[in-house]
């Protein structure tokens, strides 16, 4: 095999895959979402997993799950003869899961951004009161971002307070400098909204309902089947939280001019078929505002980890500079969404 | 049994506690289950048997302290208090499997997920249910020797102990920690808990401390006394439960909830609003009254955490390169004005009541 899966020699996957699922492997070759099998029983691929089994355990009944809910535009997990969720191989751990045929959703138009968003509301809905089966590892970020953002602006404060000590700046201090107070003012303002419009009421809402998220719900995590409907991939990283933290990736992953018009669209969708009241646009508002992007790179140049080099780091800021900046249409509709 | 260690949490000490645990298929017979899967879990191993999900751990406890804890459990029971890990009792109505000269006991496993120090609902639940076990906790009579988990009375003593090590170690500092990066802060920093240490014995002094004492030794309660965030499990059904009863002692209920506390601020930093809300949410279930707050303001004057930086400089040779931590040891830095001020407020605030 070449690429990501070069370690693997085709004739022990191909025993694996026949003896611990019981399928018969007609052929196979490598692709960008992973290894295609083809078998006796469809089309399959398998893809290295970077979480533990338990994790894993956790994402597979949550396949399972918001399936038998209804929402069935998914892959499951396949499950091995023995009852497992993945496979052991060269010390790394597999999964399988049925391919799903179709193509990236592009989100260019009002319509299609309807579409991923109303499959959105259609997952939530599905993923309410989710109980994760005994021994597997839920992923939780109940809670979180509230004293998260308020920790975030605190350190941007402080990198800065630190670079008025510093001799020689380097480019990325630099570049930092020039921008830090308005990413300060930027992550304290979504931490202030976020207190201040009810972020711990909706997180209360979603402990109670148990409320099960996509995480990672944005364009490249959807396809658009042969049928036209939105296929969602991608899944291994869902988590308990609050829906809005969903809507605001979905938000975030737009790209083009008309950004505007594509969230508008988006948060109507989603409204018809779950309400989003006042709070739940301002805690939209307040992910959508943090400058996740910024934080991340600062954070690891003047934070704990330093694996880094200098010029890959200024290229990442200066990216993330950009990208920040694109939001700012989706934040527009956020703000006037209270008056539509 | 000594009166506290601060320590943060130790992972390296799991694993070896892991380790030193005699598995093989002829212990598994001897509980009678047929073993599907064993995981390691923090400092205990899940078992997913044919009956269901066990904990297992190695006992660490006397045997009279295990005996002692089931009854801690079946009176917190009694009282209606449900949320902690019921010890399972074997078939010969015995609760300790002895095996290659260890014992070993079991619990029933619960699923659910671990308090978040950043989720504020996960703190007042965890909170409200510290309240709940104080109160059902009241009461308690024993019938065998509980005496060595007695602590009443006993904060005095161990601040005049730890302040005795912390001169100690300021001493080794000057004599030893010459030519090393950080020695002038360590130095610094421990000059400041000796300060802090002298001050929460005043404190202690002209509180009612003898009197707090004796009030909560005669509503014959019990305390946690390991309150840390992970000790503390929420269900999907949002219920709380407590766990690492092994630690309990017999001392005042402010122990449990100041540790608890003192912890969770030098996290996320000494707010006086928050902290007042948390006491708040204790208040709300088990009514405070001056003196509590009295040794709460002690408490937290006291530098519990001392010895963390200090082991980890002068005794293992590391030096504190981690960014965070280098600011709660520097007195100038913000975390540490900011500590100073919440600490004579709250100070204040006690004296008020």
């Amino acid at each position: 095999m070449s690429g990501t899966y070069t370690r693997i020699k085709r004739h022990e996957v191909v025993e694996l895959v026949e003896s611990e699922y019981g399928l018969k492997v007609i052929s196979m070759h490598e692709s960008d979402k992973g290894i295609l099998i083809y078998t006796d029983c469809g089309i399959k691929v398998l893809k290295k997993a970077k979480r533990d089994e338990a994790k894993i355990q956790f994402a597979a009944f949550a396949y399972e799950y918001l399936i038998e809910q209804g929402f069935c535009n998914m892959s499951r997990i396949n499950k091995t003869q023995s009852g497992s969720y993945t496979i052991n191989y060269n010390n790394s751990k597999y999964i399988i899961q049925d391919y799903a045929r179709g193509k990236i959703m592009e989100i260019k138009t009002p319509e299609a951004a309807a579409k991923a968003a109303e499959a959105l509301a259609l997952l939530h809905k599905a993923g309410e009161s989710f109980i994760p089966p005994q021994g597997s590892h839920a992923r939780v970020d109940w809670g979180k971002w509230m004293d998260k953002f308020k920790a975030n602006s605190i350190n941007i404060r402080k990198y800065s307070k630190n670079l008025q000590n510093k001799k020689d700046l380097s480019r990325f201090d630099k570049l930092y400098a020039k921008h830090a107070e308005g990413y300060y003012e930027k992550m304290f303002n979504a931490y202030l909204i976020m207190r201040n419009f009810g972020y711990l009421e909706k997180v209360q809402q979603s402990m109670k309902q148990n409320q099960l998220i996509h995480s990672e719900y944005r364009r490249h995590s959807l396809l658009l089947n042969d049928k036209g409907e939105v296929f969602v991939t991608n899944l291994e990283n869902c988590a308990y939280d609050i829906r809005e933290a969903d809507i605001a990736t979905l938000l975030e992953s737009f790209t083009g001019k008309n950004k505007a018009e594509l969230a508008a669209a988006a948060l109507k969708a989603y409204s018809a078929i779950i309400k989003l009241d006042r709070r739940s646009i301002k805690v939209i508002q307040a992910f959508v505002l943090q400058p996740k992007r910024f934080y991340k790179v600062i954070e690891r140049y003047y934070g704990r980890k330093k694996n880094f080099t200098e010029t890959e780091l200024v290229n990442k800021l200066e990216r993330a500079i950009k990208k920040e900046a694109r939001k700012a249409a989706v934040l527009e509709v956020l703000e006037d969404y209270r008056t539509l | 049994m000594s009166f506290e260690i601060f320590t943060e949490e130790d992972r390296q000490k799991e694993r070896e506690l892991l380790t030193s645990y005699d598995l093989d298929v002829r212990f598994f017979d001897k509980l009678g289950f047929k073993i599907k899967q064993i995981v390691p879990e923090r400092n205990c191993f899940r078992l997913e048997t044919n009956k269901g999900f066990y904990c297992l751990k190695k006992m660490n406890l006397s045997d009279e302290d295990i005996y002692i804890m089931q009854e801690l459990t079946m009176h917190l029971n009694k009282n209606g208090f449900m949320n902690t890990f019921e010890i399972v009792q074997q078939s010969n109505n015995e609760i300790l499997v002895p095996y290659e000269g260890n014992q070993y006991y079991l619990t029933k496993w619960m699923d659910g997920r671990e308090s978040d120090a950043l989720n504020l609902l996960d703190i007042k639940a965890a909170i409200e249910a510290l309240a709940k076990f104080h109160r059902h906790s009241e009461g308690f009579e024993s019938k065998l020797n509980t005496g060595h988990r007695k602590l009443y009375g006993s904060w005095k003593q161990g601040f005049s102990q730890k302040l005795a090590e912390i001169k100690a170690a300021k001493k080794a500092m000057l004599v030893g920690g010459k030519g090393k990066k950080n020695t002038e802060i360590i130095t610094h920093y421990l000059e400041s808990c000796e300060k802090a240490a002298v001050q929460a014995l005043k404190l202690l002094d002209k509180s009612s401390y003898n009197g707090l004492n004796a009030r909560d030794e005669g509503r014959k309660g019990f305390i946690h006394h390991d309150y840390g965030l992970h000790n503390i499990l929420h269900t999907f059904d949002n219920e709380t439960f407590i766990g690492g009863l092994e630690s309990f002692a017999f001392d005042v209920r402010m122990h449990d909830l100041g540790y608890f506390l003192f912890r969770l601020m030098r996290k996320k930093g000494w707010e006086l609003d928050r902290v007042f809300d948390m006491i708040g949410y204790y208040d709300e279930i088990y009514k405070l009254e001056k003196e509590d707050y009295e040794a709460l303001a002690a408490y937290f004057n006291f530098p519990h955490d001392y010895k963390q930086f200090y082991r980890l400089y002068y005794i293992e040779d590391k030096e504190v390169e981690d960014l965070e931590e280098l600011e709660k040891i520097d007195m100038e830095s913000e975390y540490s004005q900011i500590k100073k001020d919440f600490l004579i407020k709250f100070e204040r605030y006690s004296e008020l009541l």
